[in-house]
């Protein structure tokens, strides 16, 4: 599927940001060089972007830069994780994962978690109260996530999650690839796991 | 725990090493590392190659560095020649001479008075350089200015103040300039495929594409496109083919 692409040109318009802004944010790393598309027009060179990618990242760097200093808003957007160790109980004090999905995973609340503990737990919460999934299901996504951990933390992955006669079926691709599938197939959900890292750093970024 | 025992490192004359970690590095001769170097200081008055990475808080080239790997400095002072096979990073970067990287240069300030030269993109928050600049990707950053001198070539400079201008020899250069009419018959220019920025200022450019919120065309220039959102400035020598303003 390719995703809808925003000019420049139009960008700065719709976003009110200026050439400046764009390439400071650029070179801070604040937005990824991928998704600079240099495509040749009349004109000459024309950039394009994919359209919601930039337009909710230019949002939230908008709304972040007054209180966080540029250089400190490279963290939260990229995909390294922090070095964080946050117990069971701090977790269920931030009330970002809710407390009976960190019972049903962690019965010692003194259990100190990593990054990426946090993560996946951050993803299976989000889809068990959208409703997408039930807790059988995630206890799957979960252990997927943790047998496949090294390689997912070296690339951007998405996660496919697919019902077929109520059977459940999850994925791990690599981010952008086309994934074609039959007719008798839902894809329930299909998210990239580089969003939920963002929006987990945003969530702890009192702690970090 | 206990404590690293760094020590420093001196070399006379002409000597190969493995590499390693050391306090100060200094260099009178030819040295040669064949693994990564990691140092708080190095200074090299000679010929310095290092197969590996360098790691340095300070460096100062009196002569001659090439370095295989990437390169990783606070500041880095080249008072002579440096080529880096990969990236170099450096906080500031002042060159009295050669620069050459066939990576990236990411870097807070540099300071140039010489030759830049970059297979990769270039990034700085402010850039100045007097003398010849050859990118062939991306020149980006905040405040820019360059004096040509040479034949500069940039693929694409984008940032906020962009200025491109003709480098004035001054005092007895100058005469000399204007009595073999120099800046008639070796006109200097600096080839730019396309220009992005909040306010342009160009001279002696030959450009395909200048988009910007100010934009102003000096003397002698070429520009294919100029798409500009609030003003337009033209000097009469200067050609334009085409032009809009953006509403």
């Amino acid at each position: 599927m390719d995703k809808e692409l925003i000019s420049k040109k139009d960008l700065l318009e719709l976003t009110g940001i200026s050439y400046g802004q764009l390439y400071r944010w650029k070179r801070k790393g604040l937005i990824p060089e991928s998704w600079f598309i240099k495509k040749s027009s009349y004109t000459g060179q024309e950039t394009f972007f994919p359209k919601s990618d930039i337009l909710q990242r230019i949002e939230k760097i908008k709304n972040l830069k007054d209180e966080v200093q540029l250089d400190e808003l490279v963290n939260y957007f990229s995909n390294i994780p922090t070095s964080i160790e946050i117990s069971v109980e701090e977790i269920t004090k931030l009330n970002i994962i809710s407390s009976y999905i960190l019972k049903e995973f962690f019965k010692d609340e003194k259990i100190k978690l990593n990054f990426y503990d946090l993560l996946y737990l951050f993803i299976i919460d989000r889809k068990i109260n959208d409703g997408d999934m039930n807790i059988e299901e995630a206890r799957i996504l979960y252990d997927i996530l943790l047998k496949n951990h090294n390689e997912i933390i070296n690339k951007n992955y998405e996660i496919i999650f697919i019902r077929k006669m109520g059977m459940p079926f999850i994925f791990i691709i690599s981010s952008g690839s086309i994934f074609i599938t039959e007719n008798h197939l839902k894809v329930v959900f299909r998210i990239d796991i580089q969003k939920f890292v963002e929006e987990l750093k945003l969530n702890i970024k009192e702690i970090l | 725990m206990k404590e690293e025992n760094i020590e420093d490192l001196r070399i006379h004359g002409h000597m190969v090493l493995s590499g390693g970690k050391y306090k100060t590095v200094k260099i009178h001769g030819r040295a040669v590392f064949q693994s990564d170097l990691i140092s708080e200081v190095t200074k090299v008055h000679g010929e310095t190659k290092i197969e590996g990475n360098i790691k340095s808080k300070i460096a100062k080239i009196f002569g001659s560095i090439d370095i295989k790997g990437d390169s990783d400095f606070k500041t880095i002072k080249v008072y002579g020649f440096c080529h880096s096979s990969l990236n170099i990073n450096s906080d500031e970067i002042k060159v009295h001479g050669d620069l050459r990287s066939d990576g990236n240069v990411n870097c807070e300030i540099i300071d140039a008075y010489g030759k830049i030269k970059a297979k990769g993109n270039f990034n700085a928050d402010k850039f100045y350089c007097i003398g010849e600049v050859k990118i062939e990707k991306e020149l980006n950053a905040d405040v820019l200015t360059i004096y040509n001198k040479g034949n500069s070539k940039v693929n694409l400079i984008g940032g906020s103040i962009i200025n491109l201008k003709k480098f004035l020899p001054g005092g007895f250069h100058k005469i000399i300039h204007k009595l073999l009419l120099l800046d008639k018959w070796k006109r200097k220019l600096f080839y730019v495929d396309v220009i992005e920025g909040d306010e342009i200022y160009i001279e002696y450019t030959k450009a395909k594409v200048v988009r910007g919120k100010s934009i102003t065309i000096g003397e002698c220039c070429e520009v294919d496109y100029i798409e500009y959102y609030d003003v337009l400035n033209k000097n009469g020598k200067s050609i334009i083919k085409k032009e809009l303003k953006i509403k």
